[in-house]
């Protein structure tokens, strides 16, 4: 069997609507030396599906999300979009793939013309794909407002005249607009003040209900991810350290910098006696990479071996990968809220747990 | 790696009741409004007492006036900007209208503050060594070489490793954590009364974040410290007393279990509701409706009116600031105490 379409009319045999295959990505730092953004990361992200990248700034992970959507050229690996490697097309190749393939960037305040108005902004990608008369264009237009929750009258302002969430209202409306079936979200809300954040995190969950598109979102809040995604994979110095569904991966978090990033972050609840993880250091540079595990300088159970043999990304149960030579030997410090009753993944055993720091 | 198992200080707990160090008495700050007769109120009759040993945060989104009431105590609201009403007391001095060059004095001396963006509040064109001795030689009258051992300790004193070395090194070539560092270093290196951290956290990834937060901790439990912040998270790990803004106006006051255990002002119980937690059932999260007022907006009544669910008509009327059941609340419609936030 070559090539089948399914039901959804995809071709191929993936079950991934969009695929990334050992992507590396590096750019020139100044004296020649490389820089490694991404180095051999995999994903995939299937049709209705949410996936959420989480690293901390310099991870790599908005290298990631340009590199997919073509605006860095890969220096090895395959992107993969609907069964068809997009990873070399030109310009007019792409063309059908960006209809259908679709990103919503950080800030609202830089990704939106301020001299155009907001029936330019969204209409902008329907002309470029011919998608029909100019009533149908103003209609599609109104429709894709309401759709995002904004007055029909908004068409006719500028992007001055909203606050920030309707922005980026604004910017999902313009993504929205060529029905793609998968949208990339780079931090879509960390821009945002607390109380609209959630109104956009609501949007994107809605207008997946309604519009089963598949949803690769990019974020350095975990437990923000935690909130949106089915699956999360962890990123550090350009690597994957861990994935796998998003409870699992946060209530059985295997990887050291997983349990740190979690103990790190800061949530609003009343506690006594709090322990939490602090990791000592900064990031390394991504220029001048450490052998061996990248994470090891910083990780509270780094043993000899880390600091020589680079750990592999090791599948350990369905779905579920960790990169570490000593995975789920650390456990989270403090009470994990109602995560608590999260089911082991098969094949990990609590007992051989060590907890750090009781 | 050091694992903390205190939070904020007992000691700084019980000095709830100890001296009051700072007094703010009806600030009100005001900007013109272009081609408006009225102006805008960015802070708007805010009052409240900062007890020794405390650390108190000043909890807000953007344009809730909590950075605009920080830079009024220390005399720089951006012109033109204006303080039109009010007082502010440090002890029993008076410091709102003291000339320019006292009031360099009482921000070196008396109140030390921390930014946001490491990268605007140092010097990039000096080294650090040069900014921290500066500071210690104006106010402290010690040579230039008593002022280099000072720094040395300041830096020290902060966790910065290899400090004799940092001295030497500029701004840009420390990473954001080391910067936000030297910052913390700069406020305190004059044994300031009083600190002022302005969303000292919000620019850092969460693992440094942890650290200036375990710094905040452990060097800083018993110092009397203003925190402000827009991440309610971060005000839960370190401050004892909580004060949420909304549109220039403080909506609520207690302390840090009160607040997060029983919100009370529908704007703080939406706020906590906004945020998400780790849970498995993956809660949908509640939004606020609609945006917060903007400077354009002419607010009668409850400023939080619009976006509120439990509105009625005499919210149409301010609400002041007042104790309800032993909390200080601005609102005609409180949550009950036993009531849980979503």
């Amino acid at each position: 069997m070559t090539n089948p379409q399914d039901a959804a009319g995809r071709q191929g045999n993936s079950e991934y609507l969009l695929e990334a295959e050992n992507l590396k990505v590096t750019f020139r730092a100044p004296g020649g030396r490389k820089l490694h953004a991404v180095d051999e990361i995999s994903l995939g992200v299937r049709p209705r599906e949410t996936v959420g990248l989480v690293g901390e700034s310099g991870s790599g992970k908005s290298t990631v999300a340009l590199t997919l959507m073509r605006a860095h050229e890969p220096e090895g690996g395959r992107i993969i979009f609907d069964g068809q490697d997009i990873t070399h097309l030109n310009e007019r190749e792409l063309m059908p793939v960006r209809r259908r393939l679709q990103m919503v960037f950080q800030d609202p305040y830089s990704s939106l013309d301020p001299r155009w108005s907001i029936r330019r902004v969204i209409s902008e990608p329907l002309k470029a794909h011919k998608y029909g008369t100019r009533q149908q264009i103003n209609d599609r237009v109104a429709e894709l407002l309401e759709q995002v929750g904004l007055p029909p009258d908004a068409a006719n302002r500028v992007p001055s005249q909203f606050s920030g969430g309707q922005r980026q209202r604004i910017a999902v409306a313009r993504s929205l607009a060529l029905q793609p079936s998968a949208l990339i979200a780079d931090e879509p809300v960390s821009s945002l003040d607390v109380s609209i954040q959630a109104q956009i995190i609501n949007l994107l969950r809605d207008l997946q209900d309604r519009l089963h598109i598949a949803l690769f979102i990019i974020a350095h809040d975990l437990a923000l991810v935690h909130q949106i995604s089915d699956r999360i994979i962890v990123m550090y110095l350009g690597e994957p350290v861990e994935e796998g569904p998003s409870d699992e991966v946060v209530g059985h978090p295997q990887h050291p910098y997983t349990v740190a990033l979690l103990s790190a972050t800061p949530v609003p609840e009343p506690g006594g006696d709090r322990k939490r993880i602090v990791l000592t250091g900064d990031p390394p540079s991504p220029i001048a990479r450490p052998n061996g595990c990248r994470f090891h300088p910083r990780c509270p159970i780094v043993q000899e071996r880390c600091r020589t043999e680079k750990p592999p990304l090791t599948t350990i149960g369905p779905g579920r990968k960790v990169a570490c030579w000593f995975a789920g030997q650390m456990d989270p410090p403090r009470d994990l809220w109602a995560l608590q009753n999260v089911p082991l993944p098969p094949g990990v055993e609590p007992a051989k747990r060590a907890s750090l720091g009781s | 790696m050091s694992i903390v198992s205190e939070s904020a200080a007992d000691a700084a707990r019980t000095a709830l009741s100890g001296d009051t160090i700072l007094s703010v008495k009806d600030l009100v700050v005001e900007f013109p409004r272009p081609g408006q007769p009225t102006n805008f109120r960015a802070v708007n009759g805010v009052s409240f007492d900062l007890r020794q040993g405390e650390t108190l945060g000043l909890v807000g989104e953007s344009g809730s006036g909590k950075s605009m009431t920080a830079l009024s105590l220390l005399g720089i609201v951006p012109a033109p900007g204006k303080i039109i009403e009010g007082s502010i007391n440090l002890r029993d001095r008076r410091i709102d209208d003291l000339p320019v060059n006292e009031l360099r004095r009482v921000r070196g001396n008396d109140i030390g503050m921390v930014f946001q963006d490491p990268m605007t509040g140092l010097n990039p064109v000096r080294s650090v060594g040069s900014q921290l001795t500066e500071s210690a030689m104006r106010h402290q009258n010690v040579s230039k070489r008593e002022a280099l051992e000072i720094a040395y300790h300041a830096l020290d004193d902060v966790g910065i490793p290899a400090p004799r070395e940092r001295l030497q090194a500029f701004p840009h070539e420390l990473s954001g954590g080391l910067r936000q560092r030297v910052m913390i270093a700069l406020a305190l290196i004059n044994h300031p009364e009083v600190i002022i951290a302005d969303e000292a956290t919000t620019a850092l990834d969460a693992t440094i974040q942890a650290q200036i937060l375990d710094l905040f901790r452990e060097r800083l439990s018993v110092a009397t410290m203003i925190l402000i912040t827009h991440d309610m998270g971060v005000a839960a790990e370190i401050c004892d007393r909580i004060m949420v803004m909304y549109a220039g106006r403080i909506v609520e006051t207690g302390t840090i279990e009160e607040v997060l255990t029983s919100p009370r002002h529908p704007y703080t119980v939406g706020l906590l509701s906004a945020v998400p937690k780790f849970d498995i059932r993956r809660p949908k999260l509640v939004p606020i409706p609609g945006i917060p007022p903007t400077a354009e907006d002419i607010v009668r009544g409850c400023p939080f009116a619009p976006r509120c669910r439990f509105a009625e008509s005499k919210c149409d009327d301010r609400p002041a600031l007042e104790y309800t059941d032993g909390r200080l609340l601005a609102c005609w419609n409180p949550r009950s105490a036993t009531e849980q936030p979503q």
